[in-house]
């Protein structure tokens, strides 16, 4: 197949997806977004474009997690779920399965996508008040990140997807067991929107999600920082298109350091005034994770492939 | 003692400190304010004196510098960590070294009984060691973790007083300048490695570019300078070290660190200049608009920043360099001030008998009435309007 139209038909419908996604979760017209989205993973089919169909299908994905399975009950599993990233390591071992020639002739263009969904995620997370959509965006972002680096062609790619993946599981995980744990205290007052002011009555928990969002933003001390550094590399080695991951990190540290201000930061309410901060088992748990995230940040050899 | 260690002991010294507190407070136990004052005390001290035998090291004519080998080799990527100790450095170490030590010293007895005393010294010397990696760092890749981690204290120190919402948003309006004007560091440094060094004079100014926004945004020039009176927010002493003194000068060193750079590039001379010019007018202008003494601060310190990014421009590199170490200097102690201010000045007022004008009144004169009164107006919307 002729590469110049199957590049434009990936980069149309990689368009429709970013604008209608966040429309779709933005706006009351869910269906209407949903169906869309959905029709662009059709054409995709239809045309023969694997690429364009998996994002598609993505797109279509994400305001039902929104709506239905990211509900206030029973989100945190699927946050695991999630977390693991089986789609990106799923993705990229399919690319392995390429012939060479072909794979060589794609790769420019499935790391450019990887990291046009990626920016998506991140502008969509960024759209998002209620915490646990938050973390969806970020997921969703980092996974195409990791995406981006498994599909590279050299060693320093994979090696910062790697990192990327290890860094994200861990801190992803830690923001949404605090955002369980604090929904668990709180309930429905977690969505509310403005600032919440739970660091007055949870100081430990607001430790725990700040180190986690400075990993997830990639800043130093944290295994955020070696990681991205070393998939930055790797990308450029690969083509300039790699350049576009400054602009998404930064746009994943605003988003999860926002959240986490908008947690913990401002006046407490009456109602949460009173609740516990971090149990003894919380506590172990976040404190394991926080302890991997710094020594990853500071002896990265020691963790890194 | 070798180099290595004068070199890193300004870095462990209140890095370790930070890395006891952390410890501490996972396993839930907490210094007392004295204990922990002290330490602080000890920790400057001791970087100060390394520091001292770092510059009469180079006062024999060596420069000190250290290898410590690679921090993270994966994939086939290093990432070396070396620091030296060239005139440059020495300067900003120096200045960092007896600045952090005065505002510890002074804040032991100004944020006594704090509920966040802890808080407040563990970011003070987290902010010093990251300064002082920032200003011996040996290559950009050491220099931007120095300058990340200046710009999450600053972050965290604004928001101190976190149960006020103003604070809260100040903090946030700074970390997205910061993040967006930091996209032009790694996009500089990226480029750097994808050049392998040598560089074509396009590559140069796009890199120089790069370089230029990022100090744009930590030396707040316009269009980036909302961020500073907003981040007056923060404790007294903590914005005489970030703002008066440290952090706001870090784009002016990074400028004066890629000097080579910069001479590649006749384009970004003529950027850097020129976003000098805009800022030192709009800083003197909108200060006048300025009801509170530490927002006054705050332009008054744009002012000066732009007109050392203009020297910087024009080639004037040790004049910049004296010019950083007397404002950071000046600036501290008036930000220490700044809480007894009015008491101050009721003072002078009564001893020169009554006489005490306000300053630029001779120069404000000047000027016809209404161009005063447009010019105000000017400036009061530009503030209105959050573009300062």
């Amino acid at each position: 197949m002729n590469p110049v139209p199957l590049a434009a038909l990936h980069a149309v419908l990689t368009a429709a997806v970013i604008f209608a996604a966040p429309r779709a979760v933005r706006t009351a017209a869910w269906t209407a977004g949903t169906l869309w989205v959905g029709a662009c993973a059709v054409a995709g089919l239809l045309s023969g474009s694997v690429l364009g169909a998996a994002l598609g299908l993505a797109g279509a994905l994400i305001p039902f997690l929104l709506t239905k399975a990211f509900g206030p009950h029973a989100w945190l599993p699927l946050v695991l779920l999630l977390n693991g990233h089986p789609l990106a390591l799923l993705a990229a071992r399919l690319f392995a399965s390429l012939p060479s020639e072909a794979r060589a002739d794609a790769r420019p263009k499935v790391v450019a996508v990887a990291l046009l969904a990626a920016a998506a995620a991140a502008l969509l997370a960024y759209a998002q008040t209620r915490p646990r959509r938050v973390l969806l965006g970020l997921i969703a972002s980092q996974s195409a990140l990791i995406l981006a680096g498994l599909t590279g062609a050299n060693a320093g790619a994979v090696a910062g997807a790697l990192a990327v993946w290890q860094t994200a599981a861990v801190a992803v995980t830690m923001m949404a067991c605090v955002c369980a744990g604090l929904a668990a205290r709180v309930g429905p007052a977690l969505d509310r929107p403005g600032y919440l002011g739970l660091a007055a009555a949870a100081p430990r928990l607001a430790v725990f999600c700040l180190i986690a969002a400075f990993a997830l933003g990639d800043l130093p001390l944290t295994m955020g920082f070696p990681a991205a550094e070393l998939l930055l590399r790797g990308l450029l080695e690969d083509g300039l298109a790699g350049l576009a991951l400054p602009v998404i990190a930064a746009l994943n540290a605003f988003v999860a350091l926002r959240m986490t201000a908008r947690l913990f930061w401002g006046r407490a309410s009456d109602e949460t005034r009173d609740m516990p901060d971090a149990l003894p088992r919380e506590r172990w748990t976040l404190s394991a994770g926080l302890l991997f995230l710094l020594f990853g940040g500071l002896l990265p050899s020691a963790l890194l492939p | 003692m070798s180099d290595a260690y004068l070199l890193a002991a300004p870095v462990l010294f209140p890095g370790g400190l930070c890395a006891i507190l952390g410890g501490a407070w996972l396993l839930d136990a907490r210094p007392t304010e004295k204990t922990l004052g002290r330490a602080s005390v000890a920790c400057w001290v001791l970087a100060a004196a390394a520091v001292a035998a770092l510059v009469a090291r180079a006062a024999g004519g060596a420069v000190p510098v250290a290898a410590y080998g690679d921090w993270l080799a994966a994939g086939g990527q290093d990432f070396p960590l070396g620091l030296r100790a060239d005139t440059l450095s020495l300067v900003m170490m120096t200045l960092t070294a007896a600045l952090v030590g005065i505002v510890v010293v002074f804040s032991r007895r100004y944020m006594h009984r704090d509920p966040g005393f802890h808080r407040f010294f563990f970011l003070l010397n987290l902010f010093g060691a990251g300064a002082m990696l920032l200003f011996s760092a040996d290559s950009y890749d050491l220099i931007a973790v120095g300058w990340e981690l200046v710009c999450t204290a600053s972050f965290l120190l604004v928001a101190y007083y976190q149960t006020r919402e103003a604070p809260a948003r100040g903090a946030l309006y700074m970390l997205a300048v910061y993040r967006l004007c930091d996209v032009g560091f790694f996009t500089g440094i990226a480029l750097l490695h994808h050049f392998h060094g040598t560089l074509s004079a396009g590559a140069a100014t796009a890199v120089a570019l790069c370089f230029l926004l990022t100090a744009m945004g930590k030396s707040a020039q316009f269009p980036f300078s909302g961020w500073l009176p907003r981040a007056m927010e923060g404790p007294t002493p903590s914005s005489a070290i970030f703002y008066g003194a440290l952090s706001v000068h870090a784009g002016a060193y990074l400028l004066l660190r890629s000097r080579p750079i910069l001479d590649a590039s006749p384009w970004a001379w003529a950027a850097i200049v020129a976003v000098g010019a805009v800022t030192a007018a709009q800083g003197a202008l909108v200060g006048r608009t300025c009801p509170d003494a530490k927002t006054s601060l705050a332009y008054a310190t744009m002012t000066q920043l732009g007109l050392i990014f203009v020297e910087i421009g024009l080639g004037f590199d040790q004049l910049a360099l004296w010019h950083i170490a007397g404002h950071a200097v000046l600036r501290t102690g008036q930000f220490l001030q700044a809480p007894s201010l009015l008491h101050d000045h009721h003072q002078r007022h009564s001893a020169a008998g009554g006489h005490l004008s306000a300053a630029g009144a001779p120069f404000g004169a000047l000027l016809p009435r209404a161009a005063r009164d447009w010019l105000y107006g000017f400036a009061l919307d530009l503030r209105g309007r959050g573009l300062s």
